[in-house]
Protein backbone atom coordinates (compact mmCIF):
# COMPACT_ATOMS: atom_id res chain seq x y z
CA UNK A 1 0.00 0.00 0.00
CA UNK A 2 1.32 3.44 -0.90
CA UNK A 3 1.56 6.21 1.64
CA UNK A 4 -1.89 7.91 1.56
CA UNK A 5 -0.28 11.36 1.70
CA UNK A 6 1.39 10.61 -1.62
CA UNK A 7 -1.95 9.73 -3.18
CA UNK A 8 -3.67 12.82 -1.76
CA UNK A 9 -0.97 15.09 -3.20
CA UNK A 10 -1.33 13.69 -6.73
CA UNK A 11 -2.41 16.05 -9.52
CA UNK A 12 -6.05 15.75 -10.49
CA UNK A 13 -7.94 17.48 -13.32
CA UNK A 14 -11.75 17.55 -13.51
CA UNK A 15 -13.30 18.07 -16.95
CA UNK A 16 -17.03 18.73 -17.21
CA UNK A 17 -18.98 21.38 -19.09
CA UNK A 18 -21.49 21.67 -16.23
CA UNK A 19 -20.36 24.00 -13.49
CA UNK A 20 -22.49 22.18 -10.90
CA UNK A 21 -20.74 18.87 -11.57
CA UNK A 22 -17.30 20.42 -11.40
CA UNK A 23 -18.09 22.05 -8.07
CA UNK A 24 -19.57 18.89 -6.64
CA UNK A 25 -16.62 16.67 -7.57
CA UNK A 26 -14.15 19.30 -6.40
CA UNK A 27 -15.90 19.52 -3.06
CA UNK A 28 -15.94 15.74 -2.65
CA UNK A 29 -12.21 15.47 -3.41
CA UNK A 30 -11.08 18.46 -1.36
CA UNK A 31 -13.23 17.24 1.52
CA UNK A 32 -11.39 13.93 1.41
CA UNK A 33 -8.00 15.67 1.62
CA UNK A 34 -6.86 15.97 -2.01
CA UNK A 35 -4.65 19.02 -2.27
CA UNK A 36 -3.93 19.37 -5.96
CA UNK A 37 -7.31 19.47 -7.69
CA UNK A 38 -7.91 21.68 -10.73
CA UNK A 39 -10.76 21.82 -13.20
CA UNK A 40 -11.86 23.06 -16.58
CA UNK A 41 -15.18 23.35 -18.39
CA UNK A 42 -13.50 23.62 -21.77
CA UNK A 43 -12.71 20.23 -23.35
CA UNK A 44 -10.67 21.95 -26.06
CA UNK A 45 -7.79 22.77 -23.75
CA UNK A 46 -7.58 19.42 -21.91
CA UNK A 47 -4.93 17.89 -24.16
CA UNK A 48 -2.74 20.97 -23.97
CA UNK A 49 -3.14 21.08 -20.18
CA UNK A 50 -2.14 17.42 -19.92
CA UNK A 51 0.83 17.92 -22.22
CA UNK A 52 2.09 20.59 -19.84
CA UNK A 53 1.06 19.20 -16.47
CA UNK A 54 1.00 15.40 -16.95
CA UNK A 55 -1.85 14.81 -14.50
CA UNK A 56 -1.99 11.71 -12.37
CA UNK A 57 -5.73 11.53 -12.88
CA UNK A 58 -8.23 13.13 -15.27
CA UNK A 59 -11.91 12.87 -14.38
CA UNK A 60 -13.61 13.21 -17.73
CA UNK A 61 -17.23 13.86 -18.58
CA UNK A 62 -18.20 12.04 -21.78
CA UNK A 63 -21.14 14.07 -22.99
CA UNK A 64 -20.04 17.61 -23.77
CA UNK A 65 -21.01 19.94 -26.61
CA UNK A 66 -18.60 20.52 -29.54
CA UNK A 67 -15.85 18.15 -28.41
CA UNK A 68 -17.07 15.07 -26.56
CA UNK A 69 -15.16 12.99 -24.05
CA UNK A 70 -14.34 10.24 -26.55
CA UNK A 71 -12.55 12.74 -28.78
CA UNK A 72 -10.69 14.13 -25.80
CA UNK A 73 -9.58 10.59 -24.88
CA UNK A 74 -8.37 10.03 -28.40
CA UNK A 75 -6.09 13.06 -28.36
CA UNK A 76 -4.95 12.60 -24.75
CA UNK A 77 -3.18 9.36 -25.50
CA UNK A 78 -0.97 11.22 -27.94
CA UNK A 79 0.50 13.42 -25.21
CA UNK A 80 0.80 11.02 -22.26
CA UNK A 81 4.48 10.59 -21.47
CA UNK A 82 4.32 8.22 -18.50
CA UNK A 83 2.68 5.43 -20.46
CA UNK A 84 -0.22 5.01 -18.07
CA UNK A 85 -2.90 7.49 -19.09
CA UNK A 86 -5.04 7.70 -16.01
CA UNK A 87 -8.52 8.74 -17.13
CA UNK A 88 -11.65 8.06 -15.11
CA UNK A 89 -14.79 8.76 -17.13
CA UNK A 90 -17.99 10.01 -15.55
CA UNK A 91 -21.08 8.77 -17.32
CA UNK A 92 -24.82 8.33 -16.94
CA UNK A 93 -24.94 5.73 -19.75
CA UNK A 94 -23.98 2.17 -18.87
CA UNK A 95 -23.20 1.51 -22.52
CA UNK A 96 -20.56 4.22 -22.59
CA UNK A 97 -18.37 2.44 -20.05
CA UNK A 98 -17.18 -0.26 -22.41
CA UNK A 99 -16.68 2.18 -25.26
CA UNK A 100 -14.63 4.48 -23.06
CA UNK A 101 -12.45 1.59 -21.86
CA UNK A 102 -11.85 0.56 -25.42
CA UNK A 103 -10.83 4.11 -26.22
CA UNK A 104 -8.20 4.23 -23.51
CA UNK A 105 -10.05 5.20 -20.31
CA UNK A 106 -8.90 3.21 -17.29
CA UNK A 107 -12.08 3.21 -15.24
CA UNK A 108 -15.53 4.76 -14.90
CA UNK A 109 -17.90 6.21 -12.33
CA UNK A 110 -21.64 6.52 -12.70
CA UNK A 111 -23.71 9.68 -12.72
CA UNK A 112 -25.47 10.81 -10.58
CA UNK A 113 -22.44 10.74 -8.30
CA UNK A 114 -22.19 8.55 -5.27
CA UNK A 115 -19.56 9.91 -2.90
CA UNK A 116 -18.24 6.52 -1.80
CA UNK A 117 -17.90 5.38 -5.39
CA UNK A 118 -16.14 8.59 -6.48
CA UNK A 119 -13.65 8.46 -3.63
CA UNK A 120 -12.94 4.74 -3.96
CA UNK A 121 -12.38 4.85 -7.73
CA UNK A 122 -10.29 8.01 -7.56
CA UNK A 123 -8.08 6.69 -4.78
CA UNK A 124 -7.60 3.28 -6.35
CA UNK A 125 -6.80 4.61 -9.79
CA UNK A 126 -4.35 7.14 -8.41
CA UNK A 127 -2.65 4.37 -6.50
CA UNK A 128 -2.33 2.36 -9.69
CA UNK A 129 -0.96 5.34 -11.60
CA UNK A 130 1.66 6.00 -8.93
CA UNK A 131 2.63 2.33 -8.79
CA UNK A 132 2.98 2.28 -12.57
CA UNK A 133 5.18 5.36 -12.39
CA UNK A 134 7.44 3.75 -9.78
CA UNK A 135 7.61 0.58 -11.79
CA UNK A 136 8.58 2.48 -14.92
CA UNK A 137 11.35 4.34 -13.15
CA UNK A 138 12.76 1.09 -11.87
CA UNK A 139 12.52 -0.50 -15.30
CA UNK A 140 14.35 2.34 -16.94
CA UNK A 141 17.31 1.63 -14.72
CA UNK A 142 17.15 -2.10 -15.40
CA UNK A 143 19.57 -3.17 -18.12
CA UNK A 144 17.45 -5.87 -19.78
CA UNK A 145 14.73 -4.06 -21.58
CA UNK A 146 12.76 -5.86 -24.24
CA UNK A 147 13.91 -5.20 -27.79
CA UNK A 148 11.32 -3.18 -29.70
CA UNK A 149 10.82 -3.01 -33.41
CA UNK A 150 9.88 -0.13 -35.65
CA UNK A 151 8.77 -0.83 -39.20
CA UNK A 152 9.08 2.05 -41.65
CA UNK A 153 7.18 1.84 -44.92
CA UNK A 154 8.75 4.38 -47.28
CA UNK A 155 9.93 4.54 -50.88
CA UNK A 156 12.33 7.45 -50.44
CA UNK A 157 15.88 6.28 -49.67
CA UNK A 158 16.97 9.50 -47.96
CA UNK A 159 14.06 9.36 -45.52
CA UNK A 160 14.73 5.70 -44.79
CA UNK A 161 18.30 6.50 -43.94
CA UNK A 162 17.35 9.41 -41.67
CA UNK A 163 14.80 7.42 -39.65
CA UNK A 164 17.14 4.45 -39.38
CA UNK A 165 19.74 6.77 -37.84
CA UNK A 166 17.20 8.29 -35.43
CA UNK A 167 15.96 4.89 -34.30
CA UNK A 168 19.55 3.83 -33.65
CA UNK A 169 19.68 6.50 -30.92
CA UNK A 170 17.29 4.46 -28.81
CA UNK A 171 18.92 1.46 -27.17
CA UNK A 172 17.23 -1.90 -27.77
CA UNK A 173 15.47 -0.77 -30.87
CA UNK A 174 15.37 -2.67 -34.11
CA UNK A 175 14.68 -1.05 -37.46
CA UNK A 176 12.87 -2.73 -40.33
CA UNK A 177 11.81 -1.20 -43.61
CA UNK A 178 9.71 -1.89 -46.67
CA UNK A 179 9.60 0.15 -49.87
CA UNK A 180 5.95 -0.37 -50.70
CA UNK A 181 2.70 -1.00 -48.84
CA UNK A 182 2.13 -4.67 -49.72
CA UNK A 183 5.61 -5.58 -48.63
CA UNK A 184 5.06 -3.48 -45.49
CA UNK A 185 1.88 -5.34 -44.61
CA UNK A 186 3.50 -8.73 -45.14
CA UNK A 187 6.42 -7.70 -42.97
CA UNK A 188 4.09 -6.37 -40.26
CA UNK A 189 2.32 -9.74 -40.12
CA UNK A 190 5.53 -11.69 -39.95
CA UNK A 191 7.65 -9.50 -37.67
CA UNK A 192 4.94 -8.04 -35.40
CA UNK A 193 6.61 -4.65 -34.94
CA UNK A 194 5.73 -2.49 -31.90
CA UNK A 195 5.04 0.50 -34.12
CA UNK A 196 4.68 1.19 -37.83
CA UNK A 197 5.71 4.45 -39.46
CA UNK A 198 3.78 4.81 -42.69
CA UNK A 199 4.46 7.13 -45.57
CA UNK A 200 1.15 8.24 -47.10
CA UNK A 201 2.21 8.73 -50.71
CA UNK A 202 3.55 5.35 -51.66
CA UNK A 203 3.79 3.91 -55.16
CA UNK A 204 0.80 1.62 -55.80
CA UNK A 205 -1.17 1.15 -52.61
CA UNK A 206 -1.36 4.35 -50.50
CA UNK A 207 -0.70 4.60 -46.77
CA UNK A 208 -4.42 5.04 -46.15
CA UNK A 209 -5.31 1.81 -47.91
CA UNK A 210 -2.50 0.02 -46.11
CA UNK A 211 -3.83 1.21 -42.73
CA UNK A 212 -7.25 -0.13 -43.60
CA UNK A 213 -5.83 -3.58 -44.40
CA UNK A 214 -3.70 -3.59 -41.25
CA UNK A 215 -6.78 -2.76 -39.17
CA UNK A 216 -8.86 -5.52 -40.74
CA UNK A 217 -6.32 -8.21 -39.99
CA UNK A 218 -6.45 -9.58 -36.40
CA UNK A 219 -2.69 -10.19 -36.64
CA UNK A 220 -1.94 -6.49 -37.10
CA UNK A 221 -5.04 -4.57 -35.92
CA UNK A 222 -3.42 -3.70 -32.56
CA UNK A 223 -0.18 -2.22 -33.91
CA UNK A 224 -0.16 1.58 -33.70
CA UNK A 225 0.52 3.23 -37.05
CA UNK A 226 2.02 6.72 -37.34
CA UNK A 227 1.41 8.56 -40.63
CA UNK A 228 4.11 10.55 -42.35
CA UNK A 229 3.40 12.89 -45.22
CA UNK A 230 4.67 15.94 -47.04
CA UNK A 231 1.26 17.19 -48.10
CA UNK A 232 -0.55 17.86 -44.88
CA UNK A 233 -3.30 20.39 -44.42
CA UNK A 234 -5.14 20.34 -41.08
CA UNK A 235 -8.20 18.72 -42.66
CA UNK A 236 -6.10 15.78 -43.97
CA UNK A 237 -4.54 15.36 -40.58
CA UNK A 238 -7.88 15.31 -38.78
CA UNK A 239 -9.21 12.83 -41.33
CA UNK A 240 -6.16 10.57 -40.95
CA UNK A 241 -6.42 10.57 -37.16
CA UNK A 242 -10.13 9.79 -37.34
CA UNK A 243 -9.40 6.86 -39.64
CA UNK A 244 -7.15 5.30 -37.03
CA UNK A 245 -3.63 6.63 -37.38
CA UNK A 246 -2.06 7.05 -33.96
CA UNK A 247 -0.31 10.27 -34.89
CA UNK A 248 0.39 12.31 -38.00
CA UNK A 249 3.86 13.67 -38.65
CA UNK A 250 4.81 15.96 -41.50
CA UNK A 251 7.88 16.01 -43.71
CA UNK A 252 10.49 17.30 -43.39
CA UNK A 253 10.67 15.31 -40.20
CA UNK A 254 11.07 17.36 -37.04
CA UNK A 255 13.52 15.35 -34.95
CA UNK A 256 12.36 16.21 -31.43
CA UNK A 257 8.76 15.66 -32.42
CA UNK A 258 9.63 12.31 -33.95
CA UNK A 259 11.54 11.11 -30.87
CA UNK A 260 8.70 12.26 -28.57
CA UNK A 261 6.15 10.45 -30.71
CA UNK A 262 8.26 7.33 -30.64
CA UNK A 263 8.39 7.34 -26.82
CA UNK A 264 4.68 8.05 -26.49
CA UNK A 265 3.61 5.35 -28.91
CA UNK A 266 5.84 2.70 -27.33
CA UNK A 267 4.56 3.54 -23.85
CA UNK A 268 1.00 3.46 -25.14
CA UNK A 269 1.56 0.08 -26.75
CA UNK A 270 2.70 -1.52 -23.51
CA UNK A 271 -0.35 -0.45 -21.59
CA UNK A 272 -2.78 -1.05 -24.36
CA UNK A 273 -2.14 -4.78 -24.15
CA UNK A 274 -3.60 -5.06 -20.69
CA UNK A 275 -6.54 -2.78 -21.16
CA UNK A 276 -7.87 -4.22 -24.37
CA UNK A 277 -8.93 -7.45 -22.73
CA UNK A 278 -11.65 -5.73 -20.73
CA UNK A 279 -12.80 -3.42 -23.48
CA UNK A 280 -13.63 -6.33 -25.70
CA UNK A 281 -15.92 -8.07 -23.25
CA UNK A 282 -19.63 -7.92 -23.90
CA UNK A 283 -21.40 -5.29 -21.87
CA UNK A 284 -24.64 -7.19 -22.00
CA UNK A 285 -23.79 -10.21 -19.91
CA UNK A 286 -26.41 -11.26 -17.45
CA UNK A 287 -26.44 -9.20 -14.27
CA UNK A 288 -25.51 -11.09 -11.12
CA UNK B 1 4.99 -2.47 -17.63
CA UNK B 2 2.66 -5.33 -16.83
CA UNK B 3 2.26 -8.37 -18.91
CA UNK B 4 -1.49 -9.17 -19.15
CA UNK B 5 -0.80 -12.88 -18.80
CA UNK B 6 0.68 -12.20 -15.37
CA UNK B 7 -2.52 -10.46 -14.33
CA UNK B 8 -4.66 -13.25 -15.77
CA UNK B 9 -2.80 -15.89 -13.80
CA UNK B 10 -3.52 -14.17 -10.47
CA UNK B 11 -5.04 -16.52 -7.88
CA UNK B 12 -8.68 -15.69 -7.26
CA UNK B 13 -11.09 -17.08 -4.63
CA UNK B 14 -14.82 -16.54 -5.11
CA UNK B 15 -16.93 -16.65 -1.95
CA UNK B 16 -20.71 -16.77 -2.38
CA UNK B 17 -23.31 -18.93 -0.67
CA UNK B 18 -25.26 -19.40 -3.89
CA UNK B 19 -23.76 -21.94 -6.31
CA UNK B 20 -25.47 -20.34 -9.38
CA UNK B 21 -23.75 -17.04 -8.58
CA UNK B 22 -20.41 -18.79 -8.30
CA UNK B 23 -20.94 -20.46 -11.66
CA UNK B 24 -21.80 -17.19 -13.33
CA UNK B 25 -18.81 -15.38 -11.85
CA UNK B 26 -16.52 -18.21 -12.84
CA UNK B 27 -17.86 -18.16 -16.35
CA UNK B 28 -17.32 -14.41 -16.75
CA UNK B 29 -13.79 -14.59 -15.36
CA UNK B 30 -12.81 -17.68 -17.29
CA UNK B 31 -14.23 -16.13 -20.45
CA UNK B 32 -11.93 -13.15 -19.93
CA UNK B 33 -8.91 -15.44 -19.61
CA UNK B 34 -8.43 -15.84 -15.86
CA UNK B 35 -6.96 -19.23 -15.22
CA UNK B 36 -6.44 -19.64 -11.45
CA UNK B 37 -9.98 -19.65 -10.10
CA UNK B 38 -11.21 -21.31 -6.93
CA UNK B 39 -14.49 -20.95 -5.12
CA UNK B 40 -16.34 -21.84 -1.95
CA UNK B 41 -19.89 -21.39 -0.71
CA UNK B 42 -18.87 -21.94 2.90
CA UNK B 43 -17.68 -18.70 4.53
CA UNK B 44 -16.15 -20.62 7.43
CA UNK B 45 -13.50 -22.03 5.12
CA UNK B 46 -12.27 -18.71 3.71
CA UNK B 47 -9.59 -17.91 6.28
CA UNK B 48 -8.04 -21.37 6.19
CA UNK B 49 -8.11 -21.40 2.41
CA UNK B 50 -6.39 -18.03 2.30
CA UNK B 51 -3.79 -19.08 4.84
CA UNK B 52 -2.99 -22.11 2.71
CA UNK B 53 -3.17 -20.54 -0.74
CA UNK B 54 -2.46 -16.81 -0.39
CA UNK B 55 -4.91 -15.60 -3.00
CA UNK B 56 -4.16 -12.48 -5.00
CA UNK B 57 -7.83 -11.58 -4.88
CA UNK B 58 -10.81 -12.64 -2.81
CA UNK B 59 -14.18 -11.86 -4.33
CA UNK B 60 -16.51 -11.80 -1.35
CA UNK B 61 -20.28 -11.65 -1.22
CA UNK B 62 -21.30 -9.64 1.84
CA UNK B 63 -24.70 -11.17 2.46
CA UNK B 64 -24.05 -14.74 3.43
CA UNK B 65 -26.34 -16.39 5.95
CA UNK B 66 -24.55 -17.99 8.88
CA UNK B 67 -21.36 -15.95 8.81
CA UNK B 68 -21.69 -12.62 7.11
CA UNK B 69 -19.03 -11.04 4.93
CA UNK B 70 -17.98 -8.52 7.57
CA UNK B 71 -17.06 -11.32 9.95
CA UNK B 72 -15.10 -13.01 7.16
CA UNK B 73 -13.21 -9.75 6.60
CA UNK B 74 -12.40 -9.58 10.31
CA UNK B 75 -11.00 -13.10 10.15
CA UNK B 76 -8.97 -12.40 7.01
CA UNK B 77 -7.22 -9.51 8.73
CA UNK B 78 -5.83 -12.04 11.19
CA UNK B 79 -4.37 -14.00 8.29
CA UNK B 80 -2.88 -11.15 6.27
CA UNK B 81 -2.06 -7.56 7.17
CA UNK B 82 -4.84 -5.16 6.23
CA UNK B 83 -2.49 -3.07 4.09
CA UNK B 84 -1.90 -6.07 1.84
CA UNK B 85 -5.28 -7.71 1.93
CA UNK B 86 -6.88 -7.83 -1.52
CA UNK B 87 -10.64 -8.21 -1.05
CA UNK B 88 -13.33 -7.06 -3.46
CA UNK B 89 -16.81 -7.16 -1.91
CA UNK B 90 -20.09 -7.58 -3.76
CA UNK B 91 -23.07 -5.92 -2.20
CA UNK B 92 -26.67 -4.96 -2.94
CA UNK B 93 -26.94 -2.49 -0.04
CA UNK B 94 -25.39 0.96 -0.61
CA UNK B 95 -24.71 1.50 3.10
CA UNK B 96 -22.57 -1.62 3.30
CA UNK B 97 -19.90 -0.33 0.95
CA UNK B 98 -18.45 2.16 3.42
CA UNK B 99 -18.58 -0.37 6.21
CA UNK B 100 -16.75 -2.95 4.11
CA UNK B 101 -14.09 -0.45 2.98
CA UNK B 102 -13.49 0.52 6.59
CA UNK B 103 -13.44 -3.15 7.49
CA UNK B 104 -10.52 -3.94 5.18
CA UNK B 105 -11.99 -4.37 1.68
CA UNK B 106 -10.13 -2.51 -1.06
CA UNK B 107 -13.02 -2.01 -3.42
CA UNK B 108 -16.63 -2.95 -4.00
CA UNK B 109 -19.07 -3.88 -6.76
CA UNK B 110 -22.69 -2.91 -6.37
CA UNK B 111 -25.30 -5.45 -7.41
CA UNK B 112 -26.67 -5.84 -9.97
CA UNK B 113 -23.49 -5.66 -12.02
CA UNK B 114 -22.46 -6.80 -15.47
CA UNK B 115 -19.31 -8.27 -17.00
CA UNK B 116 -17.65 -4.91 -17.63
CA UNK B 117 -18.12 -3.83 -14.01
CA UNK B 118 -16.76 -7.11 -12.71
CA UNK B 119 -13.81 -7.41 -15.11
CA UNK B 120 -12.73 -3.81 -14.62
CA UNK B 121 -12.66 -4.17 -10.83
CA UNK B 122 -10.93 -7.55 -10.91
CA UNK B 123 -8.26 -6.46 -13.39
CA UNK B 124 -7.47 -3.30 -11.40
CA UNK B 125 -7.16 -5.21 -8.13
CA UNK B 126 -4.81 -7.81 -9.59
CA UNK B 127 -2.80 -5.19 -11.43
CA UNK B 128 -2.22 -3.35 -8.19
CA UNK B 129 -1.35 -6.54 -6.33
CA UNK B 130 1.32 -7.32 -8.95
CA UNK B 131 2.75 -3.81 -9.00
CA UNK B 132 2.91 -3.74 -5.22
CA UNK B 133 4.74 -7.04 -5.23
CA UNK B 134 7.21 -5.75 -7.81
CA UNK B 135 7.75 -2.56 -5.82
CA UNK B 136 8.67 -4.76 -2.88
CA UNK B 137 5.67 -3.62 -0.87
CA UNK B 138 4.76 -7.21 -0.13
CA UNK B 139 6.02 -10.66 -1.11
CA UNK B 140 4.77 -11.92 -4.45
Amino acid sequence: MLDPSEVLAARVLIVDDQQANVLLVERILRGAGYTSVTSTRDPDIVTELHRKNQYDLILLDLVMPVLDGFQVLESLKRVEKGGYLSVLVMTAHAGHKQRALRNGAKDFISKPFNTVEVLTRVYNLLELRLLHKQDRKKKRKAPHERVRTLLYVEDNAANLKLVERLVARRPNMRFLSAQDASLGIALARAAQPDVILMDINLPGMSGHEALKLLREDPATEHIPVVALSAHAVPRDIAKALASGFFQYLTKPLEITEFMDTLDTVLAFRENDLGQRKIGREEDHAQPV
Amino acid sequence: MLNPSEVLSGKILIVDDQPPHILLLERMLRGAGYSALSSTHDPHLVCDLHRANRYDLILLDLQIPGLDGFRVLEGLKQVEDESRLSVLVMTAHPGNETRALQGGARDFISKPFNAVDLLTRVYKMLERRLLEARAGLHPA
